[in-house]
């Protein structure tokens, strides 16, 4: 997957950055097999209160070039990850990185071993708690979404019998 | 009058029989219809007193009317077109709710259960139908063929045909959801549910001239689903969708499905078009 940067914006690139995820930009990760440097992703909402500290994050660990990704649109970030032109990924806290799993937008099984994972907020000694709370956060949603379906259908389902039954029995 | 005032008095022996239980055990006696607390030979004594009580109110009722129970019964299984009202209302059940499960399935509001001992089920399933047959039968003939059509008869022949019959499928709706909460169950939010359903099945009834074979058909219907699902799927969703338990027409939509097949009963079986 090739995505562009968006031009301007909380996820306008990086001064400087290249233009799309697999071409040579600076980061802190290992040098790639055939000398190019790995980028780093970044995964923050836009405009949240997590985007100036991931700024400052970035600035001071001196990671130019990074792959902006939204919480909840991380497909690319999967691909570009297991493929491996992306090589470290900094979330800006557990959450974000755990409610891709759970909407299995990352295969985290998937990730090569070496891939580097930071977060601007570290969950700390809270990582369990952390992962609990975003599990049934996610379930709760989950559930709402399901209810939601399960009572579009059921409403067609009904039109559907009725329907039925009167030309079955007609 | 004579049926409603019956069915009180099988209510008044379940009650006094569960009285006599709790002092013979040295128990304080109360007012709600519960076995629990009861030793278990208490409560199956309670059980068959309940059981003999609907059998003798079901002969008796007949009896006072002057009627023979096999002769007063057997007007109500009418051997004309209304035959076809059985599998209609067998098919009609089926088709509801078995396309209600499929969606719940498929928006994962329920999910298939694992199968660890598929003879046991099969065990299970093979007395499916002659629990629906029975246990619908047996409603059907106290609270529409008993209490209903005397219902009919008494609101008819005082409020005219009209304003008598909707009266009493009122009447008969309210006994018919008001019985299954006389003795202590685990939840009482199902009640619409059991109003929705009285509806389908008294409306069944009376649209059909007071034959059986539609109310019976629908009721077995239902019943033969949700019993043959039961060990097969266990509901996940939100109650108010998919229902609690046996009752998956407890919820809004099975209240919103039950008032749909009334109408269509009404529709296909004696209502204008």
């Amino acid at each position: 997957m090739n995505q562009q940067f968006p031009k301007t914006g909380p996820f306008a690139a990086a001064p400087g950055a290249n233009a799309s995820i697999g071409e040579p930009v600076r980061s802190p990760g290992d040098a790639m097999p055939g000398g190019s440097v790995p980028l780093t992703g970044v995964v923050c909402a836009p405009g949240s209160a997590a985007q100036a500290a991931m700024q400052a994050y970035l600035t001071r660990h001196a990671i130019e070039g990074a792959k902006w990704f939204a919480p909840g649109v991380l497909h690319g970030l999967d691909l570009a990850v297991r493929q491996g032109r992306i090589r470290h990924v900094v979330f800006a806290a557990l959450p974000d990185l755990l409610e891709g799993i759970w909407e299995e937008e990352i295969a985290f099984d998937e990730w090569p071993a070496d891939v580097r994972i930071d977060f601007v907020d570290g969950p700390g000694h809270d990582a369990i708690r952390a992962t609990a709370a975003s599990w049934r956060n996610w379930r709760h949603r989950h559930r709402r979404r399901q209810a939601r379906a399960g009572l579009i259908l059921s409403v067609l389902v009904l039109a559907l019998s009725f329907a039925l039954c009167i030309l079955l029995m007609r | 009058m004579l049926a409603l005032m019956l069915l009180v008095l099988v209510f008044v022996a379940m009650w006094s029989t569960q009285a006599l239980s709790l002092r013979s055990v040295g128990k304080p006696i109360r007012l709600r219809i519960d076995h629990a607390g009861l030793p278990r030979k208490l409560q199956r004594v309670n059980r068959a007193v309940t059981n003999a009580a609907f059998a003798a109110v079901l002969v008796a009722y007949p009896l006072l009317r002057g009627e023979s129970p096999p002769h007063y019964y057997a007007g109500f299984f009418p051997l004309d077109s209304r035959i076809a009202g059985l599998p209609h209302g067998v098919a009609a059940a089926l088709i509801y709710l078995g396309l209600l499960y499929a969606c719940w399935l498929f928006t994962d509001n329920a999910y298939l259960r694992s199968l660890s001992d598929v003879r046991r089920l099969g065990v299970k399933l093979a007395g499916v139908p002659l629990s629906a047959v029975i246990g619908a039968g047996i409603e059907e003939l106290l609270f529409r063929a008993m209490l209903l059509a005397g219902l009919l008869e008494s609101f008819v022949s005082a409020f005219g045909a009209r304003f008598g019959t909707v009266l009493a499928v009122a009447v008969g709706t309210l006994v018919f959801a008001g019985a299954h909460y006389v003795r202590r169950v685990k939840r009482y939010w199902t009640f619409p549910g059991h109003l929705a359903l009285g509806m389908l099945l008294c409306v069944s009834f009376a649209c059909t001239g007071q034959a059986l074979w539609l109310p019976l058909g629908l009721h077995a219907g239902g019943i033969l689903i949700i019993m043959a699902l039961r060990p097969l799927v266990r509901s996940v969703g939100p109650p108010w969708l998919v229902g609690a338990s046996i009752y998956p027409y407890a919820g809004a939509v099975g209240v919103v499905g039950l008032t749909l097949l009334t109408l269509n009963m009404w529709l296909l079986h004696g209502g204008a078009p």
